[in-house]
């Protein structure tokens, strides 16, 4: 009920979902570069594998020769050759 | 791509070494530090941060017990910093700001688009005499009186856009048939004579002709009154009505020609010793690499300009300094004879060179009567061109005059 009434809330505002629920943006361009918007942190970082927490979530990033162009509180740019995007889902 | 975020940025390059490398990226993001080229080799980072940043680091790295190496130091604040003439290079920097300043707030060209009938020439001209030239200060004031003057000087211009460009002036203009023009050719006019001579042909379109073939006309005397006279039967003057005369007359007159080429003369040829420099010229101050000594024997210079082709490539900020490669070829003075024939030759280029410069001029030739003689010394061309020019001068008939004078004389005479 709390939550119907919040998302309700949020689209009578016509609040965007990724402000509202800090929802993370991953943008993937090619196999070469992936722009990630509202992470909340590094969790591991190899030329391997890189790991970062969302909301509600880990995104991993497989590859090879990963390295982050820029790193900013807001935003972060992966370049390298990506395999393989995980978004493993909170149990909750 | 971090290049372009951090460009003109003062930044160093360092490299980490730390056993808790994510740690240390995230206490980074705390203090709101930005950070590019992320790399990861067994437990060294290697990024590059801003150099304002770098004092946020202390704190990071006493936390994550790491070792800070600087690889490199980026950016124009650590170039300054490294250069060891710092004052003459802030001198330099002060020095080309306003000489940059100075090239800016000048006029160094003037483009003029638009024009075919008037001459780029002519224009320049005509804002130089007003004092629109290189190397004036631009001003917002000039150039809406520019196109003021343009208009009442050359009334042929239909439109015309003066605007201020970074390197000078820009002048955009149109031209067309005027207002003036059309009014001058409704308007009741005179066509008058533009040269003294004999009338060849006329043929009266409107207006009362005053000649007729075969009479002599002075410069300036009406050939066809742009009037016509009504008369009632007792032959008096009803009215008249003005209109703008039109015909087609043809004046003849003669021109004089007289030309003496010498059969021995002095000509200059080159000795084929050549000395070649460069140049650096900066408005009226020049600068010569191997200046030759004057007064030593008659000389001639080619000049190359090297500056047309850097114009090509650059943009001419300073276009009044210029750089080139100037040949010099040393000549002498030779006695040279010709033959008579080759004087008779000579003579009749010179003659029909001046008939075709007359054609050009839109004048018909109708006799020639240019003899050649040649003595032991001399090639004489002497004698008279006879030519056919058409009248096409207008001048402008003030009614009111003309009504004074009809009421005051009673009758007018033709």
């Amino acid at each position: 009920m709390k939550l119907h009434s919040r998302k309700s809330w949020i689209h009578s505002l016509e609040i965007p979902e990724d402000v509202a629920y800090k929802d993370p943006i991953i943008t993937v361009t090619g196999q070469h570069v992936i722009l990630i918007e509202n992470y909340r942190m590094l969790m591991f970082f190899t030329e391997q594998e890189i790991s970062v927490k969302v909301q509600k979530g880990l995104l991993r990033i497989l590859g090879s020769r990963l390295y982050i162009n820029y790193y900013t509180p807001e935003e972060m740019e992966i370049r390298g050759r990506i395999q393989t995007i995980y978004l493993e889902a909170d149990p909750s | 791509m971090s290049g372009n975020r951090c460009a003109g940025i003062s930044r160093v390059r360092i490299r980490v070494s730390t056993e808790e490398p994510e740690r240390f990226l995230r206490l980074c993001r705390m203090r709101g530090m930005e950070l590019y080229e992320l790399r990861v080799s067994e437990r060294t980072l290697y990024l590059v941060i801003k150099a304002v940043d770098f004092h946020l680091l202390l704190s990071v790295r006493r936390k994550t017990r790491a070792h800070i190496r600087i690889d490199q130091k980026l950016g124009a604040y650590f170039f300054i910093k490294r250069f060891p003439y710092k004052k003459t290079l802030l001198v330099g920097i002060l020095g080309l700001m306003l000489l940059i300043r100075t090239a800016y707030s000048h006029i160094w060209q003037i483009h003029i688009t638009g024009n075919s009938s008037l001459s780029e020439e002519q224009i320049v001209q005509f804002l130089s005499e007003k004092g629109i030239r290189v190397g004036k200060r631009k001003t917002k004031e000039e150039s809406q009186q520019i196109s003021l003057w343009m208009r009442e000087a050359y009334p042929e211009i239909s439109w015309i856009s003066v605007s201020i460009t970074w390197d000078g002036l820009s002048i955009r203009l149109k031209e067309g048939i005027t207002e003036h023009r059309e009014k001058m050719e409704e308007s009741p006019c005179d066509l008058i004579a533009d040269t003294e001579g004999e009338i060849a042909e006329i043929i009266t379109r409107s207006g009362t002709p005053l000649k007729k073939t075969g009479d002599h006309c002075k410069k300036g005397e009406v050939l066809v009154k742009g009037a016509y006279v009504i008369m009632n039967d007792s032959q008096e003057i009803v009215r008249t009505e003005y209109v703008c005369a039109d015909a087609d007359v043809y004046i003849r007159y003669t021109l004089p020609y007289s030309r003496t080429i010498p059969l021995k003369f002095t000509q200059k040829e080159e000795t084929g010793r050549k000395r070649v420099s460069l140049y650096l010229k900066v408005g009226s101050w020049y600068l010569e690499s191997f200046p030759v000594p004057y007064g030593k024997g008659e000389r001639t210079e080619e000049t190359s300009n090297v500056t047309s082709v850097v114009k090509k490539g650059f943009p001419a900020v300073f276009p009044i300094v210029t750089t080139g490669i100037r040949t010099e070829s040393f000549l002498t003075e030779r006695e040279t004879e010709i033959s008579k024939e080759a004087g008779k030759r000579m003579a009749r280029q010179e003659l029909e060179s001046f008939q075709k410069k007359l054609i050009e001029k839109g004048v018909q030739i109708s006799a020639n009567n240019v003899t050649i003689k040649v003595d032991d010394f001399n090639c004489i061309s002497k004698g008279t061109i006879t030519v056919e020019k058409k009248a096409e001068r207008k001048a402008p008939i003030m009614i009111q005059d003309s009504l004074e004078r009809n009421t005051q004389n009673g009758e007018q005479h033709y």
